[in-house]
């Protein structure tokens, strides 16, 4: 299991190192200064002089490269020109939120989304089924962010069940930052007030980036498990007289998942992507509404470390999809 | 050929994608003459600004008192363009990077497949936002951002038919006739990649329409006071949620599309690759 | 003596895209308590649907038209799907299945897999389960049986699975056990040796077994007793002994002439079976029959005995 992950993980690195290629040569692929790119619109003289000096821009490109690395590898990203702090310190603070988040899309989509595929391929080609798959298809073609003003229309606006945007109420205070995760810092405060208000907040950003994960996850688990069940072991462990919900749920599911686990690797790319447009709309402080902030204001530097940032997460994602691989079926860590 | 058409005329979603892309079409060419207010592309009529959907504007009226329904269907003509250019470009890309690198093999292949990789590790929508914003915002620059992004899955398609196809024995027996490469390429393994090309256009269409939205929304794509659907869904936020109307429909347009390119893309890959096992 | 198993009658029917295949037309199967009885046929027969029709897995748009499936003096057929599956599958009815590699989950180890049958039709703790299929493994004499549960069906090689698959059968302590072509997809090595152990199995443990097969010689060398089945009935039934002395029906006669070891020269049976979806009226063998007779055309020939002993479908006995 070990020379498997450590395997995949030597595969990725050229991946990465392509990664900081292309984020390096982004800020020199523009015509003009470098350092006027980094500094983004807002930049004053004197930040384009200390950029220049800290990039060395006036040494050869390759020592530059060098530099640029030694940089990102002490997770040195500049400074935001927006918020004039680190851009690390801004991300770090960040990320919790936008963690929160994709996890809770990220739930939602995996526990609603398997069984229903489940139940749609056992009941295939009846009403129920049909009704599903035509859900799945309008999943992935709805805009994410008209469907969180929608939602916004009808929840929050119309009914008033649910809050409008933002993290928790601006009447309550947040609880000492522990881990930074806010949800986990209240109940560590013992605050479950906080919590529940923090709860409230995560429902509509959470089910819109749900969204086009449910669908996808509906369809792919569907198509496992017919196909599983087509298999001769499923005949044979009826005939020994398995449970039906046993057989389903457990022997049957694992055999289904593979191409669903492949998807929900891909979906992270996508719920990061979908978080950018999620979280600016309903002003949850995570990186996609910083990044729409950098956008805006031209801050390049947070763009790039993002870019970086992403990526990153992406080929990690991808690791794990592959961990999760082997150990669903234990035939394919035998090829290695 | 008759027998592929004929499958895929039985399909009914397929034929319903097909139905609606057909009809997007006709809208984008047609839009100024089936619009019922053709000069709210651009007019203003501030004394019926945000007036609710009725006979004589069916989807109502936005803040600058313009008929949202003629505004969408002229947004048509501006999202199939930009799918069209965005998918076109891609494949100029794309599709001769994917033969040179089947083909040829050796390093120039490894560094293609490579480059293709690490773009396509960066979620597509991340990198198009940091691209255009490195150009100026503009809708010019929101293409070409998008176009940069999306010429890696055409890459690789033609990239795997090309192996495929030229180990195999007609492209022997061919060379040993004596035709020359382009010939080779050209004639005999482009048309054979060229399915799930097609495939992957269409439903490319679909999601350049999807993130070309998103672009539009957040500035960076159409500008005002041009019918993108995208744009309009931006504006309508500050007059919600008395102005249902201006955010609803045009997000609809867009779900109809979409859902019209993926639903034709789903049938066309049926037809082309029925040994994947899709989810029917 | 009642019979461990006495299929009746057996009608199935499929409803297709092409129309309704008539799969079983008048099967009848007796298994006599303490025997071997051996069900032979052509691929495409019927010997699938009748095993399932046993189990009470028929597919989807299948439908018993007629017949009684008698075990036990109850009629399967009249179970629900529940009473099957916690009172007759694996407690009273074992099964060993065609191919071993098809039949076992790829991704659950072997223990996992026997011990959920167990769980739900033996009785014990799960340390009486793991102790009976150690000691069924090593009467199967499948290597190392102790470590043998933790391991992966695709780590054993085809003969051991057929093991584990007959130990499987028997963990339960069923009196009847149903066996699919087991043998067929093993080399004759291993067939051979699979066959002797079954047989000293049935001896010991004290089982009735129905043994489904295409092939005589299998049937020859393990079974008591035979049932040959064409084109979805059965055309003769009687001791194995009896009929490979004296074959009575055509087909049967047929069958063996082409046997590998019986066959002087290359031959077959000149036609071909005809379709579940269009059975001729009457005899269904008379368009391939040797002995054939105007009257083979237009009745489905009855019951009759031959002088073997043996009940034959043909004019020619009644």
């Amino acid at each position: 299991m070990l020379r498997f992950v450590l395997r995949r993980l030597v595969l990725v690195l050229p991946s990465l190192l392509g990664l900081l290629v292309v984020t390096f040569l982004l800020i020199h692929a523009v015509p003009s200064d470098p350092a006027v790119a980094m500094a983004g619109d807002a930049g004053t003289p004197e930040q384009i002089a200390r950029l220049r000096q800290q990039y060395g821009l006036d040494r050869p490109i390759w020592e530059q490269f060098f530099v640029y690395v030694g940089k990102v590898a002490t997770f040195d990203f500049g400074e935001s020109v927006f918020s004039r702090r680190p851009v690390a310190t801004d991300i770090l603070q960040r990320l919790p939120a936008t963690l929160e988040l994709t996890f809770a899309a990220l739930a939602l989509s995996i526990g609603i989304g398997v069984p229903l595929g489940v139940v749609s391929a056992l009941r295939h080609n009846t009403w129920p089924d049909y009704l599903l798959r035509m859900f799945s298809v309008m999943g992935i073609a709805v805009a994410a962010f008209w469907f969180a003003i929608m939602l916004q229309l009808f929840f929050a606006m119309d009914l008033g069940w649910l809050p409008l945007r933002g993290e928790l109420a601006s009447t309550m205070a947040r609880p000492p930052r522990i881990t930074g995760f806010l949800g986990l810092d209240a109940v560590l405060a013992g605050r479950w007030d906080i919590f529940g208000d923090h709860l409230r907040h995560l429902v509509l950003p959470a089910v819109t980036l749900s969204l086009g994960g449910l669908a996808t996850i509906v369809r792919f688990t569907r198509a496992g498990v017919l196909d599983t069940l087509q298999q001769d072991f499923v005949f044979y462990e009826r005939a020994m007289g398995y449970r039906w919900l046993r057989l389903v749920w457990i022997f049957i599911l694992r055999n289904s998942v593979t191409a669903t686990v492949t998807q929900i690797g891909l979906l992270f790319g996508g719920l990061i992507a979908g978080g950018v447009v999620v979280e600016s709309i309903f002003d949850w402080p995570g990186i996609g509404s910083y990044t729409v902030q950098a956008i805006l204001t031209g801050d390049r530097q947070v763009m790039l470390a993002v870019t970086l940032l992403v990526g990153t997460i992406y080929a990690a994602v991808n690791i794990l999809v592959d961990v999760a691989h082997g150990l669903l079926d234990p035939r394919l860590m035998e090829r290695e | 050929m008759n027998a592929l058409v004929a499958k895929l005329a039985r399909d009914l979603p397929a034929m319903l994608g097909l139905a609606i892309v057909l009809f997007v079409l006709l809208l984008a060419v047609f839009g100024p003459w089936l619009a019922p207010y053709p000069g709210d592309a651009s007019a203003s009529h501030l004394l019926r600004r945000l007036k609710p959907p009725t006979a004589d504007f069916p989807f109502g009226t936005d803040n600058l008192g313009r008929d949202i329904f003629s505004r969408v269907i002229l947004g048509a003509r501006g999202a199939l363009a930009i799918a069209l250019t965005v998918v076109g470009a891609a494949m100029v890309i794309g599709v001769p990077l994917g033969l040179l690198a089947g083909y040829r093999g050796g390093w120039l292949s490894e560094t293609i497949m490579r480059v293709t990789d690490v773009v396509l590790a960066i979620p597509q929508l991340v990198l198009a936002l940091a691209l255009a914003q490195l150009m100026s915002p503009s809708l010019e620059s929101a293409m070409l951002a998008l176009s940069l992004t999306y010429w890696p899955f055409f890459t690789r398609i033609v990239y795997a038919e090309t192996r495929r196809l030229s180990s195999s024995m007609f492209v022997d027996a061919l060379r040993g006739v004596g035709a020359g490469t382009p010939r080779i390429v050209f004639l005999h393994i482009l048309p054979n990649a060229l399915s799930p090309v097609i495939v992957r256009a269409t439903i490319g269409l679909g999601f350049t329409i999807l993130v070309a939205a998103v672009l539009g929304f957040l500035g960076m794509g159409a500008t005002p006071p041009a019918p993108d659907w995208g744009l309009a869904i931006a504006e309508s936020r500050t007059y919600l949620p008395r102005a249902w109307w201006y955010a609803t429909f045009p997000g609809l347009a867009i779900l109809i599309t979409v859902m019209g390119f993926n639903l034709l893309g789903d049938g066309l890959r049926d037809i082309v690759d029925p040994r994947i096992r899709r989810s029917r | 003596m009642i019979p461990a198993l006495d299929v009746r009658n057996l009608k199935v029917s499929i409803r297709t895209d092409e129309g309704i295949a008539r799969v079983l037309d008048d099967v009848g199967v007796t298994l006599e308590r303490g025997r071997i009885v051996g069900v032979v046929g052509e691929s495409g027969c019927g010997k699938s649907t009748l095993i399932r029709a046993v189990m009470g897995i028929l597919p989807k748009g299948a439908n018993v038209d007629a017949g009684e499936i008698w075990f036990e003096g109850e009629n399967l057929l009249a179970f629900s799907e529940n009473e099957l599956n916690e009172r007759v599958r694996s407690s009273r009815i074992g099964f060993i299945p065609q191919d071993p590699l098809l039949a076992l989950n790829p991704v659950f180890k072997v223990g996992t897999q026997l011990l959920e049958v167990m769980r739900w039709h033996a009785a014990g703790s799960r340390r009486d389960h793991v102790a009976r299929l150690v000691m069924l493994l090593k009467r199967m004499q499948v290597p190392d049986p102790e470590t043998a549960l933790e391991r992966y069906p695709h780590q054993f090689s085809g003969g051991q699975r057929q093991r584990l698959l007959i130990a499987a059968a028997l963990a339960c302590a069923p009196q009847l056990v149903i066996a699919d072509e087991p043998t067929t997809a093993l080399d004759v090595t291993t067939q051979h040796q699979i066959l002797l152990l079954l047989r000293e199995l049935v001896a010991e443990f004290g089982i009735s077994l129905l043994f489904v097969t295409h092939d005589f010689g299998v049937v020859a060398e393990l079974c008591d007793d035979l049932c040959v089945i064409y084109a979805g009935q059965t055309v003769e039934a009687g001791t194995v002994e009896s009929i490979l002395q004296a074959p009575s029906h055509p087909y049967t006669r047929a069958l063996l002439a082409c046997h590998p070891d019986r066959a002087t020269s290359f031959v077959g049976i000149p036609g071909m079976v005809p379709s579940p979806l269009a059975r001729p009226a009457g005899c269904l063998f008379a368009p391939r029959c040797g002995d054939v007779r105007p009257v083979c055309r237009e009745a489905t020939p009855g019951q009759g005995r031959a002088r073997s002993g043996a009940a034959v479908r043909c004019v020619q006995f009644t």
